[in-house]
């Protein structure tokens, strides 16, 4: 059974409609498509023998640029008689200037000679002896008609036949000039008559109108090159570094971690005193921080506290510590900075909460003055987590970490002391990753007594902060640090789900 | 913290054992240190800033020694007879001053070096790059006690520079060398400048610029003299003791110096015996979270150059190193008793606390809400909160400002999220449209001089033809699927056309949760976009107290 395309099928209708045989132009006027498609199509219904495609050649006359001009604002000659007509008689030598507008002067000549030729004018000599033209008659030149009409449309075949003797005049006056145009002639065969009834319809889009109407049954649904590319969708995704932070979030949870949050503009008080980092104190240039400009300088926090952590740093106070022993100042620490460390907000939060067991971590962005390279980056996550209660010793704290580091995917961890200002003892956690190997990614220790004390805690707290940037690259598969906070959307677009 | 270098040799000579770079590396760090480099014999190692005495290879070699349970080196800590008189005049100036001596010492060239690169360190960090304390050391053979601190008009020190050729006055040194172009600013109110001169005139130093190249260190020098002038006199007695305890692991004498203070009164510098702490074995136990006996916490503390005798059942009488600053409460002493033992010596256990863990409203929010959004097939993007000026100024005043940023870059902070959609899209003109992206995340808005933490949501669409619609239509399915009924009304706002600016309120209690429109052609062309862009921005606080009050409870 013979299957038409949709396409192929409309032009055979409209065939019929015209009559069974058509120009190529009749044809794609019907069918509302430009030539240039309908081309195609009778082409290849040619091929299946439905229509025959009859290429002729036709003679067509058209204007040259003289006759466009002539057909625009008239022959000369007809011009001349006009003029003549309106001004009397005139001196020849005097045309040139007397007929302003009409006549332009390589037209001068032409005017009179053709006027002359159809008795149109005559000419004498005047008293001066000058030779003068007349108006004789105002006669009508046939082939003016012709060439107007030239102007509107293209006449060919019959139409010329009609009217040869004009057309003989205006192509020797070289006012149209002959050519040949190709055409195409689509005519309907037999066997396009009987596809036309008989042939099932093969379609490209089954549409609802097609299921509705049950014309299903009477088409063929085209196949498809369906081992062809599909066009590229881009589907709405979560950012993977939010991703990979909302992974952290939920590990932290599973362990019975409460989430907080705390400031990003903080008082040197918050950010280094109540943390024990003298004002004076080499460990105060540890984080350069960065200071803010012309902002309030009260301090949030209550008196009496701010008092005991003047005492802790100058004599240690009650906590069994020497202190620091210099003059603490209430100037450096109403100073606002960008935080450099989460651990301002479980400070925060002990300074609020004294009640045990405690158990919350912050994940939040620190700032910090730093070269800006595939390494660095000026603000960065960290992840701060403290647990505190009667008991909690040291090794609580490598507990905690390493169940935080088994329940990332890391084969191990291991411990090295060192040394932050705010807890004692401290030490550095590496995690193994079974390809990179070990990865230097925390610090973690128990808050100084120095630190505590003043908060009114009485037992022991772990604390421990994460580098997570370095995890999340690791995670993410990424070897630039600024990548995280990538401005270019294709490759957001292109980065695989977490 | 401070990075030092040393030969591995010297360090191993000073050791007294051949260790492997693994072995050296391993002990360094047990001492807190991180080893960064080893290339040419030479390593390069991070220590940290609580711990001076390990800031050059003598100490380093004299930890590693006691870690090895060898015994410590002996020099003798002995009364000198070198007296320093202090002069009214320099009280205006830097009133305080530290020394100390040291004899018998036997230097090479890289002993010199060794010294140089201690006393920059200490410099740099407990001096505060010199502001605090500035350090002096001599060839006390060059030098005839005793030795005079005072405080003269500038024109009238007249000495050769260290590394100079020829004689300079005060004025000069600040202008001609190095040391005075980069520390002249710390004398540059003085109308007297400090200076160490001896009996017979010569000059020693101008603190705390630079020393004379008359009595200059040399590998040939044995007996040395010490000085550290500035304004604490706790902390210079800390430095000298570093000092001269380092540099004692190469002599054999440590000699305290007298110091004349006007008015008669009489210090001996350094002050170098050994503080007493009394450790409770209990604390120990409760502080590790294991219980230990007191021989391993005995041993522990030897191992870390502490005296140690039993003064009951259960106490202990710690007399703590000489060279240590960083002895504040007994807590850092346990943390000695844990680094002698080895961490790994540790029990590792989980803590045996029952809490339900639970994530901040603003982050349960924010998870229905990134589900939201990428469902209506909006693309998540992150972005800096540190920004440019003029990204923040599309919005709206005021911002926080940085007073000492390292780039213009990154100079304030975001206060709005809708100015860095616009940026982002900016970015990204040669990629496929349309381009919907959002942001969850906060900004700093400034309030009557006090910063406050805003959170919002904010989305943008940028295609080659979008309007109000389209954004208007994401904001009220955003808030329609979180439980709240949106009305509109018109607003104004610097990034949006007027007429085509919209406050999206609570239809309930007419709570203004956010705001949004078609971006101004002139913001578009400012920042080169050529696209036309709606945008919107919800303040999360807010749509959080709608639910509050008309819904649910969130966090």
């Amino acid at each position: 059974m013979l299957v038409l395309r949709e396409a192929e099928r409309n032009v055979l209708e409209a065939l019929e409609r015209l009559g069974g045989e058509a120009t190529l132009e009749e044809l794609a006027a019907s069918l509302s498509l430009p030539s240039s498609s309908v081309h195609p199509l009778s082409r290849l219904l040619e091929e299946k023998q439905l229509v025959e495609v009859l290429e002729e050649s036709e003679e067509e006359v058209t204007l040259t640029e003289e006759g466009r001009r002539y057909a625009e604002r008239g022959l000369p000659e007809t011009r001349l008689v006009k003029l003549l007509k309106e001004e009397g008689a005139l001196p020849v030598e005097d045309l040139a200037k007397l007929s302003g507008n009409v006549l332009s002067k390589e037209e001068i000549p032409v005017a009179v000679s053709w006027a002359k030729k159809r008795g149109w004018i005559s000419f004498a000599r005047d008293k001066d002896g000058r030779a003068v033209c007349s108006l004789v008659t105002e006669g009508r030149a046939p082939e003016e008609e012709l060439l107007r009409e030239l102007l509107k449309k293209r006449l060919k075949g019959r139409e010329l036949e009609e009217r040869r003797e004009q057309l003989e005049v205006l192509l020797r006056r070289k006012l149209v000039e002959k050519t040949r145009r190709r055409l195409f002639r689509v005519k309907m065969t037999e066997q396009g008559r009987e596809a036309l009834s008989q042939a099932l319809v093969a379609v490209t889009r089954l549409t609802s109108d097609l299921i509705r109407t049950g014309r299903w049954r009477e088409v063929v649904l085209q196949e498809y090159d369906v081992s062809s590319q599909p066009p590229k969708l881009y589907p709405g995704k979560k950012h993977p570094y939010v991703e990979f932070l909302s992974e952290l979030k939920d590990i932290l949870m599973a362990m019975g971690f409460v989430e907080v949050e705390g400031p990003y503009v903080e008082f040197e008080f918050w950010n280094f005193d109540v943390l024990f980092q003298a004002q004076n104190h080499p460990a105060r240039e540890v984080h350069d921080s960065f200071q803010v400009v012309d902002l309030s300088r009260e301090i949030d926090a209550p008196p009496s506290l701010i008092e005991r952590v003047k005492e802790v740093h100058e004599t240690g106070g009650d906590t069994g510590s020497l202190g620091w022993r210099y003059e603490w100042r209430l100037e450096n620490a109403s100073r606002r900075v960008l935080r450099s460390q989460t651990t301002a907000v479980s400070v925060r939060y002990l300074a609020e909460h004294k009640t045990p067991p405690i158990k919350v971590f912050t994940l939040g962005k620190v700032f910090r003055p730093d070269v800006i390279d595939a390494r660095h980056s000026l603000e960065f996550m960290q992840l701060d987590g403290i647990v505190g209660d009667h008991g909690i010793a040291l090794k609580h704290l490598l507990g905690v970490l390493k169940e935080i580091a088994l329940r990332l995917g890391f084969e191990d961890i291991r411990f090295k002391p060192s040394y932050f200002p705010f807890t004692e003892p401290s030490v550095e956690g590496f995690v193994k990753h079974p390809k990179l190997g070990w990865i230097e990614c925390l610090g973690a220790g128990l808050f100084r007594p120095e630190v505590l004390k003043p908060l009114d805690i009485d037992f022991p707290v772990i604390a421990w902060g994460i580098g997570v940037d370095r995890l999340a690259m690791i995670r993410l598969g990424i070897n630039d640090i600024r990548e995280l906070h990538t401005l270019d959307l294709q490759k957001l677009r292109e980065w695989e789900v977490l | 913290m401070p990075t030092i270098t040393m030969e591995i040799e010297e360090l191993n000579k000073l050791v007294g054992r051949e260790l492997s770079v693994e072995e050296i590396a391993s002990f360094i760090e047990r001492l807190k240190g991180e080893v960064e480099k080893v290339e040419d014999g030479e390593i390069t190692a991070e220590v940290t800033s609580d711990r001076p005495d390990l800031f050059s290879v003598e100490g380093i070699a004299r930890a590693v020694r006691l870690l090895l349970g060898m015994q410590p080196s002996s020099f003798t800590i002995s009364e000198g007879s070198i007296e320093v008189f202090v002069k009214e005049s320099v009280l205006q100036v830097r009133p305080a001053i530290a020394c100390s001596a040291v004899r018998e010492v036997s230097l090479n060239e890289l002993a010199v070096a060794q010294i140089m690169q201690l006393q920059e360190k200490l410099h740099h960090t407990y001096g505060l790059r010199r502001k605090e304390a500035s350090i002096g050391v001599y060839d006390l053979d060059k030098v005839t006690p005793p030795i005079y601190y005072e405080a003269l008009p500038p024109e009238e020190i007249v000495f050769t520079p260290l590394n100079c050729e020829e004689k300079m006055d005060g004025r000069e040194i600040l202008e001609r060398t190095e040391a005075g172009k980069l520390y002249g600013h710390l004398l540059k109110r003085a109308e007297r400048f400090p200076v160490l001169r001896d009996s017979k005139g010569v000059v020693l130093s101008m603190p705390p610029i630079i020393n004379s190249e008359d009595t200059r260190v040399t590998k040939d020098s044995r007996n040395l003299f010490i000085d550290v002038t500035g304004f604490n006199q706790l902390r210079l007695n800390d430095i000298v003791k570093v000092l001269a305890t380092s540099i004692a692991e190469r002599g054999r004498i440590l000699e305290i110096v007298k110091i004349h203070r006007p008015k008669g009164e009489i210090l001996r510098t350094p002050s170098i015996e050994r503080q007493k702490v009394l450790l409770n074995l209990g604390y120990v136990e409760k502080v590790l979270g294991t219980p230990v006996d007191l021989t391993t916490v005995k041993q522990a503390l030897v191992k870390m150059g502490h005296r140690v005798s039993r003064t009951g059942r259960n106490q202990l009488l710690v007399e703590v190193a000489p060279y240590r600053v960083d002895i504040l409460h007994p807590v850092d002493l346990v943390e000695d008793i844990a680094m002698g033992m080895g961490l790994e010596q540790l029990p590792l256990e989980s803590p045996p606390i029952f809490t339900v863990g639970k994530l901040h409203w603003k982050e349960q929010l924010a998870r229905r809400i990134r589900d939201l959004m990428t469902g209506l097939g909006f693309q998540e993007v992150v972005t800096y909160i540190l920004s440019s000026k003029e990204i923040v100024e599309l919005s709206k005043e005021p911002w926080v400002e940085i007073a000492n940023p390292v780039s213009s870059e990154y100079i304030v902070l975001r206060n709005s999220l809708i100015p860095k959609m616009v940026m982002f899209l900016s970015r990204n003109q040669h990629v496929e449209y349309p381009q919907k992206i959002f942001e969850i995340g906060d900004s700093v808005e400034v309030r009557g001089k006090v910063p406050v933490t805003t959170f919002g949501v904010a989305a943008a669409i940028a295609d080659y033809s979008v309007g109000f619609e389209d954004i208007q239509a994401v904001v009220h399915a955003l808030l329609a699927n979180l439980g709240l009924t949106p009305r509109y009304s018109p607003a104004k706002h610097p990034c949006f056309i007027e007429g085509r600016c919209a406050e999206v309120l609570c239809s309930i209690c007419s709570e203004k949760l956010g705001v949004m429109g078609e971006v101004k052609p002139e913001v578009l062309e400012s920042m080169e976009l050529l696209m036309p862009v709606a945008a919107m921005e919800l303040k999360l606080e807010e749509v959080r107290e709608c639910l509050d009050r008309h819904k649910l409870k969130l966090g």
